[in-house]
């Protein structure tokens, strides 16, 4: 007897996964521009807040600059601040680039096999060491120019990567891979269908924190050693007490932070659909 | 040298189906399970040896529901995973539809496991079609036949859900239409419904016992419950001993179709009681085979 016969396929109605996935492949967009939208309330409300604070003079000028000279700070300086930002983008965009790429890869590699399990304890240790202190020898290897800052984002942003990336693989369920081996897979089917939808969340969540530590590591880079850059940007302004460039530089700062987490965002929603 | 190359395992497809094997649970020998001299054993992480089972052998003939029962960690799952091809016997064979098993044969033996085991991030439909996937079959083919499935288990309207949307004992129906998609020979089924409150537990069982009459595959069924396992079989195995190996084996005759009103009669429970005693003498081994005589009594009792 064949598992057909009882079908009245004609008037089946259920849409098809591949409807399903046209009716959805507008969503990621929308829910990106609503999640825009929720930031910049959030933007305004912080401004509102500011400008009080400012207006009522509690805090010295010089220590709290109200808005309205952050912003006519900007509009001298903004061709200025503009290129500064777009070198420690560059920066923190390869930084990042190689934190995710290779630490997902790394990770996932070594979730999967156990024998390499006992590299995850060296790694640990490892992430344990304030990576800050070898940033002067990073200076002394690749000098003052982009790369000590790249390899230093890198360097704080990898290990992160790959621990989270292989405690997402060794998080699933053993009984997934029982599952598709009762099915004669072969380890690449294992790993597209079942390893990786499986780590996704995990390595998402990996790529959050490990994308700000490689930012955050980008523009420490630049305060502590560096002729350009935003991180440079800020360090002088404090230096010479430029309370209005000083905000500026934060702003673009917290600015870069809110982008890449919208970006981490954008990616799950996406993903999320495509395997839905 | 001209030896055949190696093969995926996967290539074992579509040769069955190319000699019109897949889906003929109905014909003579082709869910036939024959297990001889089965000894499994492990090392642990302190490399002592545990033997799990020894010398098991039993035959279970083409279209009978078989249920297994013995104590936890009796090495029932064990037993079910190696007929599935999963894990490799220290010695002895298994042969299924006159193949021997050495790794998985997904278009002849399935197994349903004891969690569901469900893909969360799959709807219900593409969780059913997974088998026919991983096979190569064609997308509307497979949705086609995952479709056919689902309605047969009663889940034509939930294909678009998500698992988690979901209840125990529906979760376990998906399970099971996964399990029944590519129309196996044998069924293994690893305490399938051991998640589920007990009267979801029993109303699964007579379903299951529908859906079995009508497509006929030999199952091999799992479990420590004792109601269940006479419940749904025709046969009835008990893992004694430790290492274990089959005791008793018990033919349940009652008639079918069997309904829930069947675990009220006396001969149910005499049954059940005779096999709660041969449990409870775990340590004795009692080999040799035991067949329940009373066939006329228990055909009233269905009645």
């Amino acid at each position: 007897m064949s598992l057909k016969e009882p079908v009245h396929r004609a008037e089946d109605k259920e849409p098809s996964s591949s409807q399903d996935l046209e009716r959805h492949t507008g969503a990621p967009w929308r829910s990106l521009s609503r999640a825009i939208a929720k930031k910049a309330i959030i933007a305004l409300v912080f401004l509102a807040i500011w400008w009080v604070i400012t207006g009522t003079r509690i805090l010295p000028a010089f220590a709290v600059p109200g808005p309205l000279a952050v912003a006519n700070a900007t509009k001298s300086s903004l061709h200025e601040i503009f290129s500064q930002s777009l070198v420690t983008v560059e920066r923190v965009v390869i930084a990042v680039a190689v934190i995710w790429f290779i630490g997902a890869l790394c990770g996932i590699l070594v979730g999967m096999n156990p024998r390499l399990w006992p590299l995850l304890g060296l790694g640990r240790a490892l992430y344990a060491v304030p990576i800050v202190v070898v940033y002067p020898l990073l200076g002394v290897w690749f000098g003052v120019g982009a790369t000590s800052k790249i390899v230093f984002g890198i360097i704080s942003g990898i290990l992160p990567m790959s621990l989270m990336s292989a405690a997402a693989v060794r998080s699933i369920d053993e009984n997934v891979f029982l599952l598709f081996a009762s099915l004669g897979v072969s380890r690449t089917t294992m790993f597209r269908r079942a390893v990786l939808p499986a780590a996704l969340p995990g390595v998402i969540s990996a790529m959050r924190l490990s994308g700000s530590l490689g930012l955050v590591s980008v523009v420490v880079g630049e305060m502590l050693l560096s002729g350009n850059g935003i991180g440079y940007w800020i360090a002088n302004a404090g230096a010479q007490f430029e309370g209005p460039s000083l905000y500026e530089g934060i702003i673009v700062v917290l600015i870069f932070a809110v982008l890449m987490n919208s970006f981490v965002g954008f990616l799950e929603r996406r993903i999320a659909v495509a395997y839905g | 040298m001209t030896q055949a190359t190696n093969s995926l395992p996967t290539s074992a497809l579509p040769q069955s189906g190319a000699s019109g094997k897949s889906g003929s649970g109905l014909q003579g020998s082709d869910g036939s399970v024959e297990v001889s001299g089965l000894t499994v054993s492990y090392t642990d992480s302190k490399k002592r040896k545990h033997t799990v089972l020894e010398d098991v052998s039993f035959s279970v003939p083409s279209g009978t529901f078989a249920t297994v029962i013995g104590p936890s960690g009796s090495g029932k799952s064990t037993l079910l995973k190696i007929l599935g091809g999963l894990y490799g016997a220290e010695s002895g064979q298994v042969f299924i539809g006159g193949r021997q098993i050495t790794q998985p044969n997904p278009d002849l033996v399935t197994i349903v496991f004891q969690d569901s085991c469900l893909l969360p991030w799959r709807t219900v439909l593409r969780n059913v079609a997974l088998p026919l996937e991983t096979a190569g079959v064609g997308r509307q083919e497979r949705e086609d036949r995952a479709k056919a499935v689902l309605e047969l288990v009663g889940l034509g309207d939930c294909m678009s859900r998500f698992p988690r949307e979901l209840s125990g004992g529906m979760k376990q129906r998906v399970a099971i239409a996964r399990g029944l998609v590519v129309e196996p020979s044998v069924l293994l089924m690893d305490e399938p419904f051991a998640a589920l409150d007990e009267q979801t537990r029993y109303e699964m069982g007579e379903e299951l016992l529908r859906l079995w009459d009508r497509l006929k595959s030999t199952v091999i069924f799992v479990t420590h419950n004792l109601s269940e396992a006479v419940f749904l079989a025709d046969k009835v195995m008990v893992l004694e001993g430790r290492p274990a190996s089959v005791g008793q084996t018990v033919d349940v005759v009652f008639s079918r179709p069997r309904d829930l009103g069947l675990m009220v009669t006396p001969e149910f429970h005499m049954l059940r009681d005779q096999l709660y005693t041969s449990l409870k003498r775990d340590r004795i081994r009692s080999s040799g085979t035991y067949s329940w005589s009373h066939q006329g009594n228990s055909e009233e009792g269905t009645q």
